[in-house]
């Protein structure tokens, strides 16, 4: 039995507005283009389980289509089992606002919507960007820092009470950032606040994961695997409005392999550390969402899971 | 007649290289306006460089005006002319928010006052406004009262919204339109309801398409609205709603049957636009908006709905 299962996020998908499109002629008709494969629920969960994978995540605003899709989350679960997805094992979603306490009832509000939603789905982790982009928002005194930590515990708590972990989640465009991460991170409570690496935001943010990963494993219980090759991006970049959208279209982030991140090194602390559970890939910003898929399965398979599985 | 290109057409990056491209190419096309569909206040909305809503201009450009020197020097000679808003997306915003949902009139007219002041400062000619969100979401959220109760406690809150909104227009001397959708309460023909409610700064914004799926006759109404109908929203169809989907919770995205496609490219449906123009430019109308909502592949459509102006419309 392996210690690792894969999931793989869904949203370098979009929205996709339909559960099932069934008529292929009026879509290509006249517009003769790929497009109707990329409509629907059915074909992009379909894609990811015949790559391999066993689990998806989804993004916060699903709580509001599933239902409306799918008349409820349990039928959404049946749809994805019958399509060879084993289950939702997590949910995105932000902390937004976090360092002023005024939000934080709005916050709480929000949060269990989502915490409830990936509960009925069957989910295990609700991983959060812990604060708004930098831009506008940060840098982040002591008193923000705390109120940040104070609302993921809180938040943390509340999805513990629902069987669920809740994990930190950095982004390079985040306000709390490089220079305030690992305090924030020591301000929460390791019994309801867990972290999910995101190895190519770490790395652009100018944390070398690998090191990140040995120095706080028994903390780290998710992952999100993605490269990149613009490690330790400079501070007016990461800083700048809406960071991730660059203005003259820079990739950040690449299939696993097309970048720079050490993932075999990764590996074999996994290994050294026994670790057990669900690991999630993600292709954000790619152009080939199926190329992407692809490429980074056919990594897994011939570089990681010789190392570890 | 102006055309002005809709930029609902374009699906695509939030990145601003991407949009700034798209600008480029609509004033090469010879558009000589744009009509943006503003999302209201999302922190996906806000932080992206894709011009669709107040802080996302102004972040990206620093103000309105410079992003309409932006659009003014790639040859989109008329700026925006217009910019959309619907009271679905103000709905689902206020969802994830937390807003409590009898602020719905209030937070329409809000954007509605937001929208004013960015076409203000571009020079901009008219807000148009969906009033409605769907006809199952109003159902859902405001429950507790039978159908009758909640459609005239509906068209006469938003009636207020929009008459709100024209009367705060009126002093930017910016006009003030309303365009119904065919999941709305005021579909098709129930906008002369509407219309009735609203004071004469009001105009109708006929939207073809969606007139069509309602099963509506756009040339009754252009006509009856003579004098107050403008930016006449060229699109198309060759949807019928025989399941009945419009008052579903995905009247855009029917679930079932094999006829699911709800748009089409402007010129690849059904949809009388030649008919409809005839009307539109008999009864004062000035601005066609040109539009193929989600095309698969907007330059193509960007070409090709001048091709079909030219050919069937200003020939």
């Amino acid at each position: 039995m392996d210690n690792i299962k894969f999931s793989h996020m869904t949203n370098m998908w979009g929205q996709p507005k339909f559960v099932k499109v069934n008529n292929f002629d009026e879509w290509y008709d006249k517009d003769f283009t790929r497009d109707y494969y990329y409509l629907d629920y059915d074909k992009i969960i379909r894609y990811i389980a015949g790559c391999g994978f066993k689990g998806i995540e989804l993004m916060w605003f699903a709580t509001a289509t599933i239902p409306a899709m799918f008349g409820s989350y349990e039928n959404f679960t049946t749809f994805i089992n019958e399509r060879g997805i084993e289950k939702v094992t997590g949910m995105f979603c932000i902390n937004l606002g976090a360092a002023d306490k005024r939000n934080h009832e709005n916050i709480y509000k929000s949060q269990q919507k989502v915490i409830d939603a990936l509960a009925a789905l069957g989910g295990e982790n609700l991983i959060i960007m812990p604060e708004n982009q930098y831009y506008g928002t940060g840098p982040l005194d002591d008193e923000g820092l705390k109120n940040a930590a104070e609302c993921m515990n809180e938040v943390g708590r509340r999805a513990a009470d629902k069987g669920l972990d809740v994990s930190i989640h950095n982004e390079f465009w985040c306000a709390i950032n490089l220079y305030d991460h690992e305090k924030f991170f020591k301000m929460t409570d390791p019994r309801y606040v867990k972290y999910c690496l995101d190895t190519a935001q770490v790395s652009i943010m100018g944390v070398d994961p690998v090191d990140f990963y040995d120095k706080y494993h028994e903390r780290v219980k998710y992952f999100h695997l993605k490269d990149t090759n613009k490690q330790k991006a400079p501070d007016e970049e990461r800083f700048g409005p809406g960071a991730e959208f660059d203005e003259n279209g820079k990739r950040w982030f690449y299939e696993l392999g097309g970048g720079y991140v050490d993932f075999e090194a990764l590996w074999k602390l996994l290994k050294k550390y026994e670790f057990k559970g669900w690991v999630s890939v993600e292709s954000d910003g790619t152009p080939d969402p199926i190329a992407s898929l692809l490429l980074i399965k056919n990594y897994i398979d011939t570089k990681l899971l010789p190392i570890y599985r | 007649m102006k055309r002005s290109f809709c930029f609902d057409t374009v699906s695509g990056t939030g990145q601003k290289w991407f949009w700034d491209e798209v600008a480029e190419m609509t004033g090469a096309c010879g558009y000589e306006s744009v009509e943006i569909p503003f999302s209201a206040w999302t922190f996906n909305a806000g932080r992206s460089g894709a011009p669709l809503c107040a802080v996302a201009i102004r972040t990206k450009f620093g103000t309105v005006k410079k992003y309409e020197e932006f659009l003014e020097s790639c040859k989109i000679v008329g700026g925006i002319s217009s910019i959309y808003i619907n009271a679905d997306n103000v709905l689902s915003t206020m969802f994830e928010y937390n807003t409590e949902p009898q602020h719905i009139f209030e937070k329409l007219a809000e954007l509605g006052r937001e929208t004013v002041d960015v076409l203000a400062e571009a020079g901009g000619e008219a807000v148009i406004i969906d009033p409605s969100p769907k006809i199952a979401t109003l159902r859902r959220v405001y429950g507790n009262m039978t159908e009758k109760e909640r459609v005239d406690w509906y068209f006469e809150g938003a009636a207020k919204a929009v008459n709100e909104v024209a009367d705060y227009a009126e002093g930017f001397g910016v006009k003030t339109f309303v365009r119904n959708c065919f999941f709305g309460y005021m579909r098709g023909n129930e906008i002369e309801k509407f219309m009735a409610l609203v004071n004469d700064k009001v105009g109708f914004s006929p939207d073809l398409n969606q007139l069509y799926i309602a099963g509506c006759d756009a040339v009754e109404l252009i006509e009856k609205y003579a004098g107050r109908v403008d930016f006449m929203k060229c699109n198309d169809s060759f949807y019928k709603d025989e399941l009945h989907y419009y008052d579903s919770n995905t009247p855009e995205a029917p679930a079932e049957g094999d006829h699911q496609r709800v748009y089409c490219d402007l010129g690849n449906g059904d949809v009388d636009v030649p008919g409809a123009y005839r009307a539109f430019k008999k009864a004062g109308g000035n601005t066609l908006c040109l539009s193929s909502k989600a095309s698969f592949n907007y330059v193509k459509a960007m070409i090709k709905m001048q091709v079909y102006a030219n050919k069937y419309l200003d020939p």
